[in-house]
């Protein structure tokens, strides 16, 4: 099964794997060889992709997944390997999105998108920290 | 006629200036090779985000599925975004951009009831501003550490107004990169999107939740995935009009050189020759 990790910016892998989990619009999911066609929305979280005995872990924010049989193209706003997220980094955004939630009402027009740095910004503290 | 000090410092001058137009050159042929290099790692994005919204318009009728999908019955209020660059010394390049954006304007506008401009990079809006039109957003010094963030703020901006009916269309005018030495300046149209409806093969999706949720998510992201490849296409054809303009001038310069090292070398010996006279004729009228 073919799995593709593609950011707007540039292709992160496109390798031969055992399987991919991620957190689709329903909850976390795994995807196998044989998989019916799907496409899902993607939400930040930990990417784990299995292969060769191993796995990597990847911070991906949000985006789409499309899924045959063959092949998963993951199409994520961002994506970095685990080992590379900088954690202080992560964790100043968290306080800075924090914040900013607090100061504003859900009624407000970037709630929604400050909501969203919240969520990457925490998966990202928490996939460096495992 | 100049003296020869004239002409020498003619020469000076005009070397100076071709040694800053070589410079600008290879700067703007590196710029480049790293702008083009931006246009290739955007694509695997793109196109696969642009398969998935045709197998989408293509199951179903989607214009009722999202608002930035719904065609409005009258687009009365309309945004021409025009791509330009801060900077001068490029050629045509900001001339033909907006010359078409003037151009499409003054073809559509009986059909609209207001026009307003966006700019992107200081050239058009300069342009446009002087002509007394109303730029409705403008967004100067973004080609620096441009990114795909910068391209998702304008285009969550644009799709906000949309949304909220302040526009019914808008529209992108921008040189398409087709090489270094070619640019083709293009209209297009980013919103309402535009499904292209092709036949895609492979099987029939299941979409998680929905079609309608899947799209909430997708098509924000391919608006900004078309104002991020307009603005890269944009760059790449700055850097390569700047490279060929630069070029030229260049050329220019070591033309300029050779004729003023011509009429440099007459002068000289005409010089020469005037003192020779001098001298001779002076030893002649001694001799008499």
């Amino acid at each position: 099964m073919k799995v593709e990790l593609v950011t707007p910016q540039k292709k992160l892998f496109a390798v031969d794997a055992d399987s991919v989990s991620f957190s689709g619009s329903n909850g976390e999911m795994t995807v196998l060889p044989g998989h019916i066609p799907m496409i899902t929305g993607l939400k930040p979280g930990p990417l784990v992709l299995r292969r060769e005995g191993g796995q990597e872990i990847y911070a991906v924010g949000g985006g789409v997944a499309q899924i045959d049989g063959a092949r998963v193209a993951i199409l994520a706003e961002s994506a970095e390997p685990a080992g590379e997220i900088d954690v202080a980094r992560a964790e100043k955004a968290r306080q800075a999105a924090e914040q900013a939630l607090r100061d504003q009402s859900f009624y407000d027009e970037t709630f929604a998108e400050t909501q969203a740095q919240l969520a990457r910004a925490t998966a990202r503290i928490d996939i460096a920290r495992r | 006629m100049a003296s020869l000090r004239d002409i020498r410092k003619r020469i000076r001058s005009v070397k100076s200036t071709q040694k800053i137009t070589r410079a600008m050159k290879l700067v703007s042929a590196s710029k480049l090779r790293r702008a083009q290099q931006a246009i290739v790692a955007a694509r695997p994005y793109a196109v696969t985000m642009h398969d998935m919204i045709s197998r989408i318009a293509q199951k179903s009728k989607v214009e009722s599925l999202h608002a930035l999908l719904d065609k409005r019955d009258e687009t009365r209020r309309v945004m021409v975004v025009v791509l330009t660059s801060d900077r001068g010394m490029c050629g045509a390049f900001n001339s033909n951009a907006i010359k078409k954006a003037d151009r499409y304007i003054a073809e559509h506008k009986k059909h609209w009831e207001a026009v307003e401009l966006g700019a992107v990079g200081r050239r058009g809006r300069d342009y446009f501003k002087k002509r007394g039109f109303t730029i409705r957003r403008e967004y100067s010094n973004i080609y620096d550490g441009l990114n795909f963030a910068v391209a998702q703020r304008i285009a969550n901006e644009i799709r906000d107004e949309y949304l909220a009916k302040d526009l019914d269309a808008v529209y992108f005018v921008y040189n398409e990169f087709k090489s270094a030495v070619t640019q083709q300046v293009v209209v297009e149209q980013l919103l309402p999107i535009q499904p292209a409806k092709e036949e895609t093969a492979g099987a029939d999706y299941e979409y998680e939740p929905s079609p309608q949720e899947v799209l909430n998510e997708l098509l924000p992201r391919y608006l900004a995935t078309q104002v991020y490849r307009a603005l890269l296409e944009s760059q790449a054809s700055e850097h390569g009009a700047r490279m060929s303009a630069m070029e030229n001038a260049t050329k220019n310069a070591s033309e300029m050189i050779a004729s003023l090292t011509l009429v440099y070398n007459r002068a000289r010996q005409a010089a020469i020759t005037k003192e020779l006279m001098e001298i001779i004729s002076g030893s002649e009228a001694q001799k008499g």
